[in-house]
């Protein structure tokens, strides 16, 4: 990857983490974010990730190590939802947008796109404790993004969506990475995680351990075995059964597309890239088309065809550089 | 910062839990000094007492009607949780000047008191102080410190009867005395006004105290 022409946005060293005389909740985690990374943290419940999740946004300091935050704007997104009783969707929008330093029209309007992306059912007048959890998560996920943010940290914030709005946060996650931020959030879903991500680790009782870019490796090897449940040892976390199969997408450059092809190839997931005269044709495993269409969709593309490939196709070498 | 000041004080009227404070200081203001007569600082003795336990409940309203989540949230958005804490002593201080206002003007209006500039003067001080160490020791027993309600409103209501009956624990005994004990002495305001800005760095003490105690659990 291009890892070393970005700035690290958060930078942890040998961060540990105990509460009291407990036992440690981190132990000597490093981990390195930068710009324009998607990094998914996975775990169990109680593995130590909402307490990883505090540290990098800054609401917990660690016991020992060191932390490096290069964000200026930063989102937050909570576990569990924090509904005001009385006040609607769009007057704490607009009190959070001032916050952040938006004039009181500017968020207003900001806070409008957000819910009308996310599909705010229920209404934004509508007292918040009165919606849903998955609304309500809607409008904790809006206040994260009224600003642009240079570091969004996400925990679990899949959980409580509906299914409509997946494919929204994928995009809002992109567009995050796209406009320079760094991203961090945490699943316990692999499909989730790797449609998303574009690095993976895993927390296992306060240990991380980092995957490899979920792109590059790995599911070179798993991409031939359809169906098999059996994972290489010490490959990335692929999921085989999701990634076994392939789809094969057609993106056509719309009016306003950007010249030249933006490096689909090293997108994760993708197999393969082939330029044709007016777009491109890309292969890419299912679980990661997602992520792959939110990204050409924003960009300016137009899709043209999208079909689950029948035979996986062996890996070609445009997938190396 | 006055984004914030604002949003809390939005969300303080929203959740209406400044109420129960603010009401039970009227109820308490119309039982103790309608139709009284004598020395204005007679009536304000009272006052000044309606008006510490009332910033106290009003202070801890102020803190733990926001869930702890949000809190999270905003002190994210705004970047420091000092931040969220001095906003929080600027809303509290917003509610307890709306109630100094009505503690001031009732007794003068409902009752046949003899009003005097110093006499109002001295009972604007005396209830500031109050209103400080209301806001003191609602700060010390809300979520931040205390995170059990039950246990905060048992502290809370001990150590405001400590507070009212000893004398070397605050400077609220020597408030009520200083109002209480007719005559007056001539430099009564000036003594009103040192005591305010005793309870002023009481108040300061107990923020960076409150402020201390919720970063540890962090």
């Amino acid at each position: 990857m291009t890892d070393q022409g970005r700035p690290a946005t958060i930078r942890l060293d040998s961060v540990s983490k105990r509460y009291g005389r407990g036992e440690p909740v981190l132990t000597d985690v490093d981990l390195e974010v930068r710009a324009a990374d998607i990094l998914a943290v996975m775990g169990g419940n109680g593995s130590g990730k909402s307490t990883l999740l505090r540290i990098v946004a800054g609401l917990s300091s660690p016991s020992s190590g060191r932390l490096a935050r290069n964000a200026r704007v930063i989102g937050y997104v909570p576990d569990r939802i924090s509904s005001h009783e009385r006040m609607s969707a769009t007057t704490y929008l607009r009190h959070m947008g001032r916050m952040r330093g938006l004039s009181t029209s500017a968020a207003n309007r900001r806070a409008r796109d957000l819910l009308d992306r996310l599909a705010l059912v229920g209404g934004a007048e509508t007292p918040l404790r009165k919606l849903s959890k998955g609304n309500a998560q809607k409008v904790t996920l809006a206040q994260a993004l009224l600003v642009p943010p240079d570091l969004l940290v996400l925990d679990e914030p899949w959980a409580g969506l509906d299914v409509s709005v997946h494919g929204t946060l994928h995009e809002l996650m992109a567009e995050t990475a796209a406009h320079g931020g760094a991203v961090i959030f945490t699943d316990h879903r692999e499909s989730v995680v790797h449609s998303s991500a574009s690095k993976v680790c895993r927390i296992d009782r306060g240990r991380l351990t980092l995957n490899e870019n979920t792109g590059d490796t790995g599911n070179a090897g798993n991409a031939g075995n359809a169906g098999n449940a059996t994972r290489s040892p010490g490959a990335s976390s692929w999921e085989p059964g999701p990634l076994s199969e392939l789809m094969r997408i057609t993106l056509t450059a719309g009016p306003d597309a950007p010249s030249g092809t933006p490096g689909w190839a090293s997108m994760p997931g993708v197999v393969s890239a082939d330029p044709r005269d007016d777009g491109v044709e890309v292969l890419v495993h299912r679980g990661a088309h997602d992520r792959l269409l939110a990204t050409a969709i924003t960009g300016g593309w137009s899709v043209a065809h999208v079909a689950a490939e029948p035979q996986p196709a062996p890996r070609t070498p445009e997938r190396s550089r | 910062m006055i984004a914030l000041y604002r949003y809390q004080l939005a969300s303080l009227v929203f959740s209406q839990r400044y109420l129960p404070p603010v009401l039970v200081f009227l109820v308490a203001l119309s039982v103790g000094t309608s139709s009284g007569a004598g020395p204005l600082l007679g009536a304000y003795a009272f006052c000044v007492i309606a008006v510490l336990g009332c910033a106290t409940w009003l202070t801890i309203a102020v803190v733990n009607h926001e869930d702890p989540t949000q809190r999270q949230v905003v002190t994210v958005t705004v970047g420091t949780a000092e931040r969220v804490l001095a906003a929080n002593v600027a809303t509290a201080l917003t509610g307890c000047s709306f109630m100094i206002v009505i503690g001031l003007g009732y007794p003068i209006l409902m009752g046949h008191y003899i009003v005097t500039a110093t006499a109002v003067a001295t009972g604007a001080l005396a209830q500031l102080a109050m209103a400080l160490l209301g806001m003191a020791l609602g700060l010390l027993t809300s979520r931040l410190v205390i995170p059990r309600l039950g246990v905060a409103v048992i502290v809370a209501v001990v150590v405001l009867l400590a507070m009212l009956l000893l004398p070397w624990l605050s400077p609220v005994r020597p408030l009520i005395q200083l109002l209480s004990d007719a005559p007056y002495p001539d430099d009564v305001a000036v003594r009103a006004a040192v005591l305010t800005c005793v309870s002023a760095v009481i108040l300061a003490a107990c923020s960076i105290a409150t402020h201390l105690v919720a970063r540890r659990g962090d």
